[in-house]
């Protein structure tokens, strides 16, 4: 499976090299694994680790307790801690 | 039926006068409170960047709208916010609220800005010249939007 990486804020920026996309088998199944594939497998994945760094899949935030099923071609999000107003 | 907040997120210049007269009148209001949030003078800073993203940054402000309307009561709430690229002294943020007493205004006028700025997708960028420095929020945003954050669970 194939899923579409997406980087916001100043992520975007540390994540320059990565692929805009990721082979993931079998999918991670809960928001802690998802973390962890993204950590180990992207170049510079460790910044995946900031607590304050949130996730959404195909435009819906995730929530750590939320179980997790993805199908390829989904789209992660990865969004930098937020800094409006 | 409950009044929904009126949500504005726009890379068009905000003019704070306009948007005041866009709250409704009603016979009920007894205070109307403001905010603007405006690009601070800081050194050489010749530009701040807003980016949002192209779903999420809606739908957040309107859940923050929607959470303020219901927990201090409000008639009614205007929420506008930029997106792009603004000088010195432009607005980033405008909120204006209207309820029956003053003490609702001011505290949804509070509650709105302290949880928008960290839980609405939204990214800072001062630009000096050709050179951009992202603006990551603070330790006193996280714990100024904590103490709001049980009402938006």
């Amino acid at each position: 499976m194939k899923v579409i990486l997406e980087f916001f804020g100043p992520v975007r920026d540390r994540m320059s090299d990565s692929p805009g996309t990721l082979s993931l088998d079998p999918g991670p199944h809960t928001y802690d694994a998802l973390i962890s594939i993204l950590a180990d497998q992207l170049e510079n994945g460790g910044v995946m680790r900031d607590p304050h760094l949130r996730f959404a899949i195909n435009d819906e935030l995730l929530t750590a307790d939320r179980k997790i099923t993805l199908a390829d071609s989904d789209r992660i999000a990865i969004l930098s801690p937020f800094s409006g107003g | 039926m409950m009044p929904t907040a009126d949500i504005l997120l726009t890379g068009a210049p905000l003019d704070p006068a306009e948007l005041n007269a866009r709250l409704p009148a009603t016979a009920g209001t007894g205070a109307v409170s403001t905010f603007t949030g405006l690009v601070r003078g800081n050194g050489a800073l010749t530009a701040l960047e807003l980016q949002h993203h192209p779903v999420l940054t809606l739908s957040a402000l309107n859940v923050i709208g929607e959470t303020a309307m219901k927990r201090f009561d409000l008639l009614a709430l205007l929420i506008a916010h930029r997106f792009g690229r603004m000088t010195v002294g432009e607005p980033i943020v405008h909120i204006a609220t209207a309820a029956p007493h003053r003490r609702a205004a001011l505290d949804a006028v509070s509650f709105t800005i302290d949880v928008l700025k960290t839980q609405a997708p939204f990214w800072k960028r001062e630009w000096q010249g050709d050179t951009g420095k992202w603006i990551e929020p603070t330790e006193e945003d996280h714990e100024q939007a904590a103490q709001w954050l049980g009402a938006m669970q």
